[in-house]
């Protein structure tokens, strides 16, 4: 193809040119044979590649898809369990399960009754975890730091 | 019209609506089940693409914004599962050790091709222009996919795969053009020479 108008003429029969260039094509068919000739090979071809059959999804990929997306909205009963798996949830539960063994296993007579122990711990143990979170942090390993924060206070 | 309730669907899927994607899905799982099988010329990999295609969608519903048609998002979407899946398919199976083994469905399809003494029929069709698309380098066959499947003005086009219309009308031209070569040797019997138009 030697003519510099051929590259124009799918968008031609696609009906994707302005006008001016639209009448321009059709000027230059009336003399080319040639560009008509790739023309008729190319409409002939739109209209073969238009009978070509359908492909499509069989209704187990439906449900595939849909309950892949089920599982991804509502989360798997794994990643719930990670998510438990948070320092945040973790050290307040943490603390009151040591008040609660504090409580039950603590001699009477101390002065102190099992019911008061309880509280103190659960305060200790709430101060720590709003000094985790004003930190920040966000993994276990960074737990120690924070549980002796205290030591840092007052050493310049 | 249609375009805006398909922005208020997928408005309604990032908000959490389920159903909002079952009906998206109905809707448009032909187009992109076509656009996969055309793409990488696989029943199997094709159906596999199709549900990953899906899947990034309904991840991607809260990056969706109603500005770009839904359609032409949805197929940015499929184009780069695809081109991602040809990359890693290249990968895997480098072309040196994937000729000599098991033919593809494409490869299968073409090696029934027909004699020239014969008419050739709709497989025979099919196996030609599969064979083209095959020959095409992957946004030629974007392009001529969403052209010619699913009738996607160039201007959408060219969204969908961040190109200009000049190089879409482009791609199309020499795609469509190696398609009818590729048909016409099938009409002929004789093998086509690809050149660039």
């Amino acid at each position: 193809m030697s003519c510099t108008i051929s590259s124009e003429l799918t968008a031609y029969l696609d009906g994707e040119l302005p006008i001016f260039q639209l009448r321009q094509i059709e000027g230059h068919l009336a003399n080319c044979g040639e560009c008509r000739g790739t023309v008729q090979l190319l409409r002939r071809t739109l209209a073969q590649i238009a009978e070509l059959p359908a492909f499509e999804l069989s209704s187990a990929i439906r449900r595939a898809v849909l309950s892949r997306i089920d599982e991804q909205a509502t989360g798997s009963i794994g990643s719930r369990l990670k998510a438990l798996w948070q320092p945040q949830v973790l050290l307040p539960s943490l603390g009151l399960v040591v008040a609660a063994v504090i409580a039950l296993v603590i001699p009477r007579g101390t002065g102190l009754q099992p019911h008061d122990v309880a509280l103190f711990e659960v305060g200790a143990n709430l101060e720590l975890a709003e000094d985790y979170e004003v930190v920040g942090l966000s993994n276990l390993d960074d737990l120690e730091v924070v549980q002796h924060l205290h030591e840092l206070e007052g050493s310049p | 019209m249609e375009a805006d309730v398909d922005a208020e669907l997928m408005l309604r899927v990032a908000a959490g609506e389920k159903e909002a994607f079952a009906v998206l899905f109905d809707r448009y799982q032909a187009s992109v089940a076509r656009f996969a099988y055309r793409f990488v010329g696989d029943r199997a990999r094709a159906e596999e693409l199709a549900q990953e295609v899906f899947f990034r969608l309904y991840r991607s519903a809260k990056r969706y914004r109603p500005s770009a048609k839904f359609k032409t998002f949805l197929f940015r979407v499929a184009t780069n599962c695809c081109l991602n899946e040809v990359r890693r398919w290249e990968y895997q199976v480098p072309r040196s050790v994937a000729e000599p083994g098991e033919p593809s469905e494409i490869e299968s399809l073409a090696a029934d091709s027909p004699r020239p003494d014969e008419a050739y029929d709709g497989q025979e069709l099919e196996a030609a222009v599969a064979t083209a698309l095959g020959e095409m380098s992957p946004r030629e066959r974007a392009a001529f996919v969403m052209c010619r499947f699913e009738g996607m003005p160039y201007r959408e086009i060219a969204l969908s795969l961040s190109a200009t219309e000049a190089a879409v009308k482009s791609l199309i031209h020499r795609a469509t053009l190696a398609v009818a070569r590729r048909i016409d040797t099938l009409e002929m019997g004789t093998e086509p020479e690809r050149s660039p138009a």
